[in-house]
Formats: C-alpha cells, structure tokens, sequence
C-alpha cells in the first residue's frame, strides 16, 4: 500500500458530524465487517483549583504527517485492514471537544481491536506535535503525555 | 552557510522567538545544540530533539541541513 502522504491536521476540533460522515462513507465498503474507532476528547484537568478551558495544538507539520504515514504503513503490512483515517486539530480546542480521531476498518475484528492501540500510542508517542493548556484563567501550561 | 533555526511550542517561550538565523559552522547537531544552551541557559531543564531538513536526527550526527527545528516533548493526542 504506498499511498501518497496524507494531511491529518484539520484546523480546530472535530466535529461529531464529521465523524458521522467518515463512517457513513464505509457504507458503499461491503468487504467491510468491522470498524473500530478512537476518540480524543479535551479534558478539562483540574490542577490546583484551576481547570483546562482549552487545548491549544501546534505542530511541526512535515514531520508529523511524515511520521503518521510510517505508523500507517506500518499498521498496513502487520494487520488486515481494509483502510485507516486519521484526523488531529491543531489550534485551538475546547474542553470536551474532540482533537484526535483514528479509525480503522477490517473485514473482522481482531485486526481492527488490535492495530488501533497500537496505531494511538504511536502517534502520541512519535508525532511532533504541542499541547499548550489554557485555564480558565488565561494562564496556561504545557500538556505532558501520560 | 547560513542556517534557519524554528524553535516549536514552549521551547518559543524560553527564547522569546519563533526562530532565527545563524552563520556559524557547526560540525554536528550536538555542537549547535551545546551553542543554543549557552544563548539561552533555561534551554537546559527541558528534553528537546533537533531534526535538520524534516528529519529528527542524533546529536552525533553531521550538521548539513539548512532547516533545523528544536521539538520539545511530544504531547498530541
């Protein structure tokens, strides 16, 4: 599978809606069986009696998308899978929004519940991406990866 | 050769700017990364990787790139 490098950055948070549309285009994908899919939303972290209002995202773009498309190619040669989307805000988004979106689809559900940790961990781990945390204040912190 | 030097999230803090240029020769990552620390001293309490032309490199890596950015810890998602 050598596709092209894909953009994954999308400005803002992801809608919901966008993420209806992205399941109901794998209707017309009859080989399709099983989706699996994953969702980060904005906590809004309470530390020292303030909380997260936003999360600010930038990245270094090149490297990020270049990277993404190793970790896809990757997860193409080791699962069965039928495709993989992959979505990342970069500004600003508020809590309880969603920023981060990876789904992927097989015709069965082993390789769909077992390349999606993967595939999450290694982009959190691995993209050059940055949180900046705003508080409800306006003060803010940096996000650091658990 | 002059080089472009992009400094990505907190690491924009610490020096006060998005990026710079320099003219001196470095011979590797490490030793360009050694001269920014003593530009900017708070750069020292902070994990951060340089890639050189949109690849992260070593420090003991050949400094040939003319587009280096400065990554501090990775927290997407």
């Amino acid at each position: 599978m050598k596709d092209k490098i894909k953009n994954i950055f999308v400005e803002g948070a992801i809608s919901p809606s966008k993420i209806a549309e992205s399941i109901a285009h794998h209707q017309s994908k009859t080989e399709i069986g099983a989706h699996n899919i994953f969702l980060g939303q904005v906590r809004a972290d309470q530390i020292d009696k303030k909380k997260v209002s936003a999360i600010e995202y930038t990245a270094q773009i090149d490297i990020a998308n270049q990277v993404c498309h190793e970790i896809r190619e990757a997860a193409f040669s080791k699962y069965d899978l039928s495709c993989m989307h992959i979505y990342h805000s970069l500004g600003k988004v508020y809590s309880g929004e969603i920023c981060f979106f990876v789904f992927v689809s097989s015709a069965h559900r082993t390789p769909v519940f077992d390349s999606l940790t993967e595939i999450v961990n290694d982009i959190k781990a691995k993209l050059p991406i940055f949180g900046k945390e705003f508080f409800e204040d306006q003060s803010h912190q940096w996000k650091v990866n658990q | 050769m002059e080089i472009k030097v992009r400094y990505f999230g907190q690491l924009q803090e610490i020096t006060g700017v998005k990026e710079a240029s320099f003219t001196l020769p470095f011979d590797t990552i490490g030793s360009l990364r050694a001269h920014l620390i003593t530009i900017y001293p708070d750069l020292k309490n902070i994990n951060f990787k340089i890639a050189q032309d949109n690849k992260i490199d070593s420090d003991l890596s050949d400094l040939n790139g003319t587009l280096i950015d400065l990554l501090p810890p990775f927290s997407g998602g």
